[in-house]
């Protein structure tokens, strides 16, 4: 089919299916990406452009920039990456992405998906925006979470102050989310802490609940846990994954990956599905919030079970997500012209006081 | 001393060609004290751990200088970093020599110490290496020592702004159970220090004298690119 017969096809279809212009968006990609692009704006991309907009659909859909009168101005023509509609959102709600930080957070996105490992995730909060709204906004269902109080919005992540009250709602419980027998959590921690029984997420006191102790041992649901390895001056990214039968804790920071603990004498709780689960703080045994949490979140997952190497892959892939849009928030560089090494050395660089000038 | 975009591509171009050079995965630690700060100074380009400075050490821009009781620990021992007997790397870039003979650079199972009137080396308490065409006073830039078992494989060589030069290095084999005991950089815990200013310590496994050259000159590279200084 010619571009002139598709655009044929196209001014006489009025169905209102997304999927229909999907479809549509994605054979005009593949078939006609090479050629003459001026020909292509003034007829086929425009009649495409002006069917989204008439039709009431979704403007994800267009071919963008465009002008007014609908012809692409752009200089290549592609289908939206997985992170498309994620970006977007963010967008829309007052995030600055920059296409450095655009191309990390597709990368990352295209890599969970071809692991395996993006359909197991519930939710995933990567709150680096620095806008609340935009934090608010989960990566994978895109649903929002709501900011109480007076929450912190840095570039390096999300924090309430010393002994602050602000934390955010996630709206859902574990029962939502389907993963009460089958779990998996991540918290990203970048700042430093207090020294008190501290949670950056949790859900009811004995049920994942992950948090530091006076003596910043690890603390996880009743699982108490005397490794002084994750302590304030060893932060990185916290996991516990399992099910009703065994489960693990993990922490990767600047250096390594390890394992805390695994045990298999868990059983598993019952959990109220009118508890939701917080962040930057836990949940009393009513329901009701309890913040205090003053340590610095840069990311957040929930999902079903991961294996001990799924999760090893799964923090090397969050790490080098935040640490590629941090590279690029601090110098205002590409990560992609950079190997990850010097990235990464930047960054530790940088939490060390060596500011980029 | 502040990270700039000249710092970075001096950093990137650096360790792409480590790695291209297929050099980068036998660097166990490589530190490059350079920044005026001990925290960022402690931190190992190639593990990102940390090591501690013991003592008080100047951290100036562009190396840092210890002294009597001061030294740097890494926690660790040369066989805990994947580093044996017969398959060693040492590499230091120094700004200026000690002030005063018999002082180490590296103590652990491998010992290197700057001595009355030589570099030495020295494996299970024999000396592999011990060159006295060096003088205590002699100012000098980069030393590095590699060696596996046999004597072809041994070497050593120090790097000036002048150019690179071989030390002789003595026969026999190389004999050595354990390399267990902690490392300890620019100096020792119970007396001899080191108070030459540093710019860049490694430790790893083999590598050529050929892939030596290489790396001392793209270390020599980063270093001056970085700090604005030039190699003595």
């Amino acid at each position: 089919m010619s571009p002139r017969e598709l655009q044929n096809e196209i001014k006489q279809n009025f169905s209102v299916d997304e999927a229909v212009w999907s479809s549509y968006r994605t054979a005009i990609v593949n078939n006609f990406a090479s050629i003459n692009y001026q020909d292509l704006s003034d007829h086929l991309l425009r009649e495409f452009n002006r069917k989204i907009v008439n039709l009431g659909l979704s403007g994800d859909l267009m071919f963008s920039p465009h002008d007014a009168g609908f012809r692409f101005l752009g200089s290549v023509i592609s289908n939206p990456g997985p992170a498309a509609a994620y970006i977007a959102a963010i967008t829309s709600a007052g995030a600055t992405v920059s296409a450095p930080q655009q191309a990390a957070v597709s990368t990352f996105m295209s890599d969970e998906i071809a692991a395996g490992r993006w359909d197991k995730m519930k939710r995933l909060y990567f709150p680096l925006w620095e806008v609340g709204t935009a934090n608010a906004i989960c990566m994978k269902s895109l649903t929002s979470g709501t900011f109480v109080n007076s929450v912190r919005h840095e570039s390096d992540g999300i924090d309430s102050g010393i002994i602050g009250s602000g934390y955010m709602n996630t709206n859902v419980s574990i029962p939502d989310l389907g993963i009460a027998n089958s779990y998996h959590y991540a918290v990203l921690l970048t700042g430093s802490l207090q020294d008190s029984y501290d949670a950056p997420f949790g859900n009811t006191p004995d049920v994942c609940v992950l948090g530091y102790d006076s003596e910043y041992d690890v603390k996880i649901a009743n699982l108490q846990i005397s490794i002084r390895d994750i302590s304030p001056d060893n932060l990185g990214i916290l996991t516990l994954g399992g099910n009703t039968s065994s489960r693990y804790v993990k922490s990767r920071n600047a250096a390594r990956v390890a394992k805390i603990t695994d045990t298999s004498s868990f059983a598993a709780p019952s959990y109220p599905s009118s508890t939701k689960i917080y962040l930057l703080a836990r949940a009393e045994s009513n329901g009701a919030p309890n913040a205090g949490y003053n340590g610095t979140i840069g990311a957040f997952s929930m999902a079903t079970e991961l294996t001990d190497a799924e999760d090893t892959a799964y923090t090397l892939s969050l790490r080098n997500l935040y640490n590629r849009i941090r590279f690029n928030k601090i110098t205002g560089l590409d990560w992609q012209n950079y190997a990850d090494e010097t990235i990464n050395y930047v960054i530790e660089l940088n939490k060390a006081g060596v500011a980029y000038a | 001393m502040s990270m700039t975009l000249t710092k970075i591509n001096a950093l990137d171009t650096f360790i792409k060609g480590e790695k291209t050079a297929g050099r980068w995965d036998g660097h166990k630690r490589l530190y490059f004290p350079v920044w005026g700060v001990a925290a960022a100074n402690a931190i190992c380009m190639k593990s990102l751990t940390s090591c501690t400075f013991n003592g008080g050490f100047t951290h100036a821009a562009g190396y840092i200088q210890g002294g009597y009781n001061k030294y740097i620990t890494l926690g660790t021992a040369l066989a805990g970093l994947g580093i044996s007997y017969n398959s060693h790397y040492f590499a230091g870039l120094f700004k200026t020599a000690p002030s005063d003979n018999y002082k180490n650079i590296l103590t652990a199972d491998l010992f290197i110490s700057y001595g009355e009137e030589s570099i030495r080396v020295t494996i299970g308490g024999s000396s592999y290496v011990d060159d006295n065409s060096f003088s205590p006073s002699d100012v000098f830039g980069s030393i590095s020592y590699g060696s596996q078992t046999t004597l072809a494989s041994r070497y050593g060589k120090v790097r000036k702004a002048s150019g690179n030069t071989s030390i002789a290095v003595q026969g026999g084999t190389i004999t050595q159970s354990s390399w267990s005991s902690p490392i300890v950089l620019l100096g020792s815990v119970s007396s001899s220090f080191w108070d030459g200013q540093c710019g860049a310590l490694v430790l790893g496994t083999y590598i050529s004298a050929a892939d030596d050259l290489l790396f001392t000159a793209a270390l020599e590279t980063l270093w001056e690119t970085t700090t604005g200084l030039t190699l003595p």
